[in-house]
């Protein structure tokens, strides 16, 4: 459904062009959900806002590689050339409810704007398409509801009206980036069920965007790992979790708190990720890598394929799964 | 636990005043919490946003004003505290703030943040003792000593919260409060930060009060877990037991819905739960009792109070035998 080719994102300065991400190639079939996880920094976000045609100032753009929706090639295109064209099937979801719905404006507006810009209403009221959207997210008294100010909700249920939006215009891929972290655990649990719903019901593909593996774990039919900016690992959720090669994926795992083995030293990666400015020749991983050898430290890093939908960026990876 | 406590929390009680439009409500952000702090152990609280957790450790330092309560410390009241009294309790007693980008004053050089405490309380002899201290203590962080002439934009979150700790361990205080010392830090730093307050725990004897929101963590690093929820502890137990067995119907909603990273164990998805009621208008029995799947007529008229069960637990619930 969605196919993003060769993508690398760079910002352009007065010298060399630093490359946030760097010739990110993925697939997302219909009604699959993808999860993107990584550190802050690694580049799944400008990933994301890369797809959408949002990429924020003129600084930062698309050197090369094409986003393909369904085939057709909108890299290039802004948001409103999208609606013209007729080519708006990917919404977006944000991080921060709050300041993506306009404080000014009652919530059932705001999904009616959205309606009327892609011209979705069908020759129906409006009003009541925003009902039908509202109960698709589970929102009770949707009536009563519609005419509420964003700040008189709740952060779950702005999340809610944030997806209720991003679904007006019959996206065939919805984009999420990290749309839970700013809420409670309870709550979280509540939107990704939801997530979950809309894809088996709409059959629409979802690109996730988290740092949290517990999210992905239970979210994601399949997994891409970035780290500076590439996709280090690849695989179906399964695979991932159960046998992962790459060392920077095992050290995600190593790092994550684990109630039941109380008190032992975790075992973090050593150092921190590299800044932009400087992400190092060969493998971005190679000055934290405990496998590291010298043909890490130059050239490009190959994929080396282990099963058919699994494949890793390393010239040393670990086999025999994770050590509990 | 056992032996004397070194921090003793009796009716603690802090209310913050909210507007709303002309009127004025009383939001309880702590009613009525109680709990003992033994030396040596780690005691995390846990709960969601808005629960009270980062009040209590607060109030307990006098940075919120508690309303009520007793904090009993070294054989006297803390809230009762003022002035140089105050001051001196506070060298004992010390905080590790959740943002290391605010908590760090951007014109002070990370050596002088550090030296804080012990330039306000007269504590080095001479230049070269000072220089000597915050050395060993950045050390003791497992940073260069060179980091003491740098500033805090130069530094990562990562390094910026490893400041914040050495803050809070020159000179070595008796109990450290740290709230939410690693939510700003993505995974791999957050466990170094987590390695390195264990470290120093076991060094230098400290007795640490862990704020998160975190269940996975606090489940880390605790030997004791309070669980709160709306202002009030709801239950506290050994960390093991608390995962094992949690009693309240809460402590349990809450331990399912952690995503668990296993793809193979589904983690709850809250549907029944619904969202926590306003703290505004506080229902008049339990405060769980509208998303509880036990809650009964008891409970809807009654609030329920802190009991104690098998193995040193407490739990407060209408519902458990």
């Amino acid at each position: 459904m969605l196919s993003v080719q060769d993508l690398t994102v760079s910002v352009v300065t007065g010298h060399e062009p630093l490359k946030i991400t760097q010739n990110l190639s993925f697939d997302i079939a219909e009604g699959e959900i993808l999860g993107v996880v990584g550190e802050s920094g690694c580049g799944k976000s400008m990933t994301s806002l890369a797809i959408m045609g949002l990429l924020p100032s003129k600084q930062i753009e698309v050197q090369t590689g094409r986003v393909l929706l369904g085939g057709a090639d909108i890299t290039h295109l802004a948001p409103h050339e999208r609606v013209d064209q007729g080519v708006s099937g990917v919404s977006m979801i944000f991080q921060e409810p709050m300041t993506s719905l306009n404080p000014v404006l009652r919530v059932g507006d705001q999904i009616i704007e959205a309606l009327m810009v892609h011209d979705k209403t069908n020759g129906r009221d409006p009003v009541a398409r925003t009902r039908e959207l509202l109960d698709l997210v589970h929102i009770p008294d949707a009536g009563l509801q519609m005419n509420a100010y964003p700040h008189e909700l709740s952060g779950g249920m702005r999340q809610r009206i944030m997806i209720a939006i991003a679904l007006a215009c019959n996206p065939k891929v919805l984009v999420a980036d990290e749309p839970t972290t700013a809420l409670d655990v309870t709550v979280q649990s509540q939107i990704l069920s939801l997530i979950r719903e809309l894809r088996d019901e709409l059959s629409m593909s979802v690109l996730f965007i988290t740092h949290d593996l517990g999210v992905v774990a239970q979210l994601a039919d399949r997994v891409c790992v970035m780290y500076a900016g590439q996709i280090v690992e690849t695989a179906d959720v399964g695979t991932l979790f159960e046998n992962p090669v790459h060392p920077y994926t095992h050290g995600l795992f190593s790092c994550l708190p684990d109630p039941t083995r109380r008190s032992e030293l975790l075992n973090p990666i050593p150092g921190q990720a590299p800044l932009l400015a400087d992400i190092p020749d060969g493998c971005a991983f190679a000055p934290r890598c405990s496998y590291v050898s010298d043909n890490c430290r130059s050239g490009a890093i190959d994929w080396t394929p282990f099963e058919p939908e699994h494949q890793a960026r390393c010239h040393h990876p670990l086999s025999g799964g994770l050590k509990k | 636990m056992t032996g004397e406590p070194i921090l003793s929390v009796t009716g603690l009680k802090t209310t913050y005043y909210v507007k709303r439009g002309r009127k004025t409500y009383p939001l309880k952000a702590v009613d009525d919490v109680s709990f003992d702090l033994f030396k040596g152990e780690i005691l995390g609280f846990v709960g969601e946003t808005g629960c009270g957790k980062t009040t209590v450790g607060r109030s307990i330092i006098g940075l919120s004003k508690a309303e009520a309560g007793d904090v009993q410390y070294g054989g006297s009241n803390v809230l009762a505290m003022a002035g140089k009294q105050l001051r001196d309790v506070r060298v004992n007693m010390r905080m590790v703030f959740q943002d290391p980008y605010a908590s760090l004053n951007p014109r002070r050089s990370i050596g002088d943040s550090v030296a804080e405490t012990g330039d306000i309380h007269k504590l080095f002899a001479s230049k070269a003792e000072r220089a000597q201290k915050i050395s060993d203590t950045l050390q003791s962080v497992g940073l260069d000593p060179s980091f003491a002439d740098r500033y805090p934009h130069e530094l990562s979150g990562g390094q910026r919260q490893r400041v914040g700790i050495a803050r809070a361990i020159l000179p070595t205080p008796d109990i450290i409060i740290a709230d939410e010392p690693v939510s700003a830090l993505d995974v791999s730093i957050q466990a170094q930060v987590l390695n390195l307050l264990l470290d120093l725990q076991k060094r230098l004897g400290l007795t640490i009060l862990f704020i998160s929101h975190d269940l996975s963590v606090v489940g880390q690093i605790s030997d004791r877990i309070a669980v709160m929820y709306l202002g009030e502890i709801v239950e506290i137990a050994e960390a093991s037991a608390l995962y094992q067995t949690p009693l309240h119907p809460y402590t349990r909603a809450l331990i399912d819905a952690v995503p668990k990273p296993d793809p193979k164990i589904k983690s709850g998805d809250g549907l029944a739960l619904g969202e926590p009621p306003s703290r505004l208008e506080p229902l008049p029995g339990c405060s769980f009792a509208n998303r509880c799947p036990l809650a009964s007529d008891v409970c809807l008229t009654t609030p329920p109070v802190l009991r104690d069960f098998a193995d040193g637990r407490r739990a407060a619930c209408h519902a458990l035998e």
